[in-house]
């Protein structure tokens, strides 16, 4: 007959269990047990219902165990005094709502029972995904549609569980087009083990898009609901400083309706570009996905070149003395021949490969490709910047061609055509940006001394004051060189 | 002014009526679905071959070359590069005004003739200026091509371009290997046609490395053209013309064929 020994008060124990690891935590409440209470044991056959076996895997400090039949007893050398200690036993099936421990003495004899209660496991809610752009039809109240380059697509959501670096989850988004509107982002939560309840999560730092306000998600299933819930960015900051390549990051956090301690839930990293308006062509939002939209390996370098720029002209300025003062690339002073830009593309892969220290199509260029880099990195700020020809067959005043230092005539006599980035109507008094030369900026261009000047939004030509035209051109050429306006284009990029 | 115009003007400086659609020998070529293997020039890997599409029956493709690794050594890690555009065209008149499509994309004011200047390539050549020749442009039957120096080291081109408008016009000698592709049936679709007429040439190979093929055809009684995916013989005189197909696959193995047109008035 089963020996019924005595219910002990003062001393209470509680557990969870994971897997087959059980955590059990004895509180000893009373000093009544100070001279008798020498550790506990736990026995298969007092459980309900009677286990096989269970053995100790850890004590602590100053506590020893061993196996006694087919438990394991739990065990100090002095008597036990108040306290809360942890054990680690390991049992190999169910165990149910409650253990129970046998409370020995100095002898090893059992002096009574105690019920140990099992812990409700603990809720725990995190993040799986983050939509920047989950509106591809519009760039007004979210992110615009974007690619990595022109064989990567950015996968919406564009942050999800496991990514860590900034650069995996990129969002850019258009100051113009979002002035003034409401911007959203969308996020999914996960929470465990409970299907069921509601909870308040926000977001704090974000950088320029801003902390998230908390607001009440509920949860189905173990899932939010609706999935992806939509938080407001209440306090972003873009169009504050212009044109913006930022790092940001949240720190997710959660608590429970009614209480007032909040819960580290994950902190997500993302790389956000803010850009004027929505790029030019070459680049398009729709259709969507399409090699023509929005490269962030584009957006990288020109958000970075006309960094905190809040004007389009000023900006695409920045980009022209970037890309002339762009290390790697050189005028081609044998042929003057196109190399990045071909017909109606511009190898834009190429040209990346080569701005990354790889091969690319070589150090060579000319005007076509100077006009497409710069129209092209330019419009992806929301520029509207064209490629154009002068011409044709003239002869120029000393310049200093990309890439090199000396003033000098190119091919000793001028160029059969010039190309640069123009804009407008690419006519006569539209201004230009040339980042493939420098002409002498003074009031007498045709002779030394010579003052480099970078054409920066200047126009081609206004009568009777100096211009582009009278800068590059040599005085018995201006009657022939003029502006191609019929040839403007912008390339596709490829 | 726009493109067109433009490349008006580029015409009649180059003297473009001068010299388009003739050819240096006497027979006529027609090359085929051109591809580089890395084999045209001794001494440079080719890096990278990059197809830039079809556009107005012309298809584009550029070959990144680089020098071979022990001379890049000996650069000082300097890079020597040599880039090959090349269009392959319906014609050989389209060749040309493909030869005219580079030069507008040059603003050098005037480029120089490869002959004037000792420099014997394709059916016309024009070079780059000063020294060492950096650059070339020409035409060799229906393919245009440009071949120049983009690497931070300028590097002559004029050899290289030598041995690539070799592998171009040779007529490779016939291999007898197992993987060699075959010419089942060379014919054109009438043995007789009249003079100003053109034939269509029907062509059915065998490939037992099932890999890429490319073609070349001979004549020196007509030219030969294409028509999207149809090859023609277009005769310039009366008479019994021998057109010559070459067959050639990617380890360089190479078949031919001869099929003969009877030209009546």
């Amino acid at each position: 007959m089963k020996r019924q020994n005595p219910i002990v008060t003062g001393v209470s124990a509680f557990f969870t269990v994971e897997h087959n690891t059980v955590k059990l935590e004895l509180r000893i409440m009373s000093e009544k047990f100070s001279e008798i209470l020498y550790g506990f044991e736990v026995l298969p056959r007092e459980q309900q219902p009677p286990w096989d076996r269970v053995k100790g895997v850890e004590a602590p400090e100053t506590w020893k165990f061993r196996e006694v039949d087919t438990g394991v007893q739990f065990f100090t050398t002095r008597p036990v005094t108040r306290g809360q200690f942890v054990f680690t036993l390991e049992v190999n099936e169910k165990v149910s709502q409650s253990i129970t421990l046998c409370l020995i003495n100095k002898n090893h004899q059992i002096i009574g029972v105690v019920m140990s209660k099992k812990k409700p496991a603990p809720f725990k809610i995190d993040i799986e995904a983050i939509q920047f752009n989950h509106d591809t039809s519009s760039l007004r109240n979210d992110a615009m549609n974007i690619r990595k380059d022109m064989k990567t697509e950015v996968i919406i959501p564009e942050w999800k569980k496991g990514a860590k670096r900034p650069e995996d989850s990129p969002a850019a988004y258009a100051l113009e087009e979002t002035k003034e509107e409401s911007i959203t982002i969308k996020a999914k939560f996960v929470m465990t083990p409970y299907p069921t309840g509601q909870f308040f999560i926000k977001a704090e730092d974000g950088g320029v898009l801003g902390a998230l306000a908390s607001r009440v998600v509920k949860f189905k299933n173990g899932i939010s609901q609706p999935e992806f819930v939509s938080f407001k960015l209440k306090s972003h900051t873009i169009g504050k400083n212009g044109i913006q390549r930022e790092d940001i990051q949240w720190k997710w956090k959660y608590r429970a309706v009614g209480e007032k301690e909040w819960h580290d839930m994950r902190t997500t990293a993302h790389r956000i570009y803010i850009v004027l308006r929505e790029p030019g062509e070459p680049w398009k939002q729709q259709p969507f996905p399409d090699s023509q939209n929005p490269w962030t390996a584009v957006l990288e370098y020109a958000c970075t070149w006309a960094l905190n720029e809040k004007d389009a002209d000023t900006a695409s300025g920045k980009v022209t003395a970037a890309v002339n003062s762009l290390p790697g690339i050189k005028y081609d002073i044998v042929r003057g021949s196109t190399n990045y830009a071909f017909g109606s593309q511009f190898d834009l892969s190429k040209f990346l490969e080569r701005l990354e220290g790889g091969t690319g199509l070589g150090e060579k260029v000319n005007c076509t490709d100077c006009a497409a880099i710069v129209s092209t990195f330019s419009n992806m700020l929301g520029c509207s910047l064209w490629q154009s020809r002068m011409g044709h067959t003239f002869r120029c005043n000393k310049v200093v061609v990309i890439g090199y230092t000396n003033w000098a005539v190119p091919f000793d006599w001028g160029f059969s055509y010039h190309e640069v980035a123009w804009k407008d109507e690419c006519a006569e008094n539209d201004s230009l940006f040339d980042a493939c030369l420098k002409v002498d900026g003074d009031n007498d261009p045709t002779s030394p001394p010579h003052v480099p000047l970078l054409p920066v939004d200047i126009p081609f030509f206004i009568p009777g004051s100096v211009k582009y035209k009278e800068r590059l051109v040599a005085p018995i050429s201006r009657p022939y060189c003029k502006p191609l306006s019929d040839t403007r284009k912008r390339r596709v990029v490829r | 002014m726009n493109e067109k115009g433009f490349r008006n003007t580029i015409k009649e400086s180059y003297g473009f009526d001068s010299w388009a659609g003739s050819i240096s020998g006497e027979e006529h070529e027609f090359i085929w679905n051109f591809f580089m293997n890395g084999r045209e020039s001794p001494g440079w890997n080719l890096a990278e071959s990059m197809d830039y599409g079809v556009e107005k029956e012309r298809n584009m493709t550029r070959y990144l070359w680089k020098k071979e690794k022990e001379e890049k050594e000996k650069e000082k890690e300097k890079e020597m590069l040599i880039l090959v555009d090349v269009i392959e065209t319906p014609s050989l008149l389209d060749s040309h005004e493909a030869v005219i499509d580079f030069i507008s994309e040059c603003q050098a004011p005037h480029l120089p003739e490869g002959k004037s200047h000792g420099i014997d390539v394709g059916d016309i050549s024009f070079l780059s200026h000063g020294e060492p020749i950096s650059s070339i442009l020409f035409a060799r039957g229906n393919l245009a091509l440009s071949v120049r120096s983009v690497g931070s080291v300028d590097v002559a081109v004029d050899e290289f371009a030598q041995n690539v408008d070799y592998y171009l016009s040779e007529k490779p000698p016939p291999s007898d290997v197992e993987d060699t592709p075959g010419i089942e049936e060379f014919e054109s679709e009438c043995s007789c046609i009249r003079l100003h007429e053109k034939v269509a040439l029907k062509i059915k190979v065998s490939d037992p490395l099932k890999g890429r093929l490319r073609y070349k055809f001979f004549s020196t009684g007509g030219k030969i053209i294409r028509e999207k995916d149809t090859i023609f013989f277009y005769p310039f005189s009366v008479g019994k013309h021998e057109i010559e197909s070459y067959v050639i696959n990617e380890e360089d193995l190479a078949c031919s064929s001869v099929t003969t047109v009877e030209v009546v008035p």
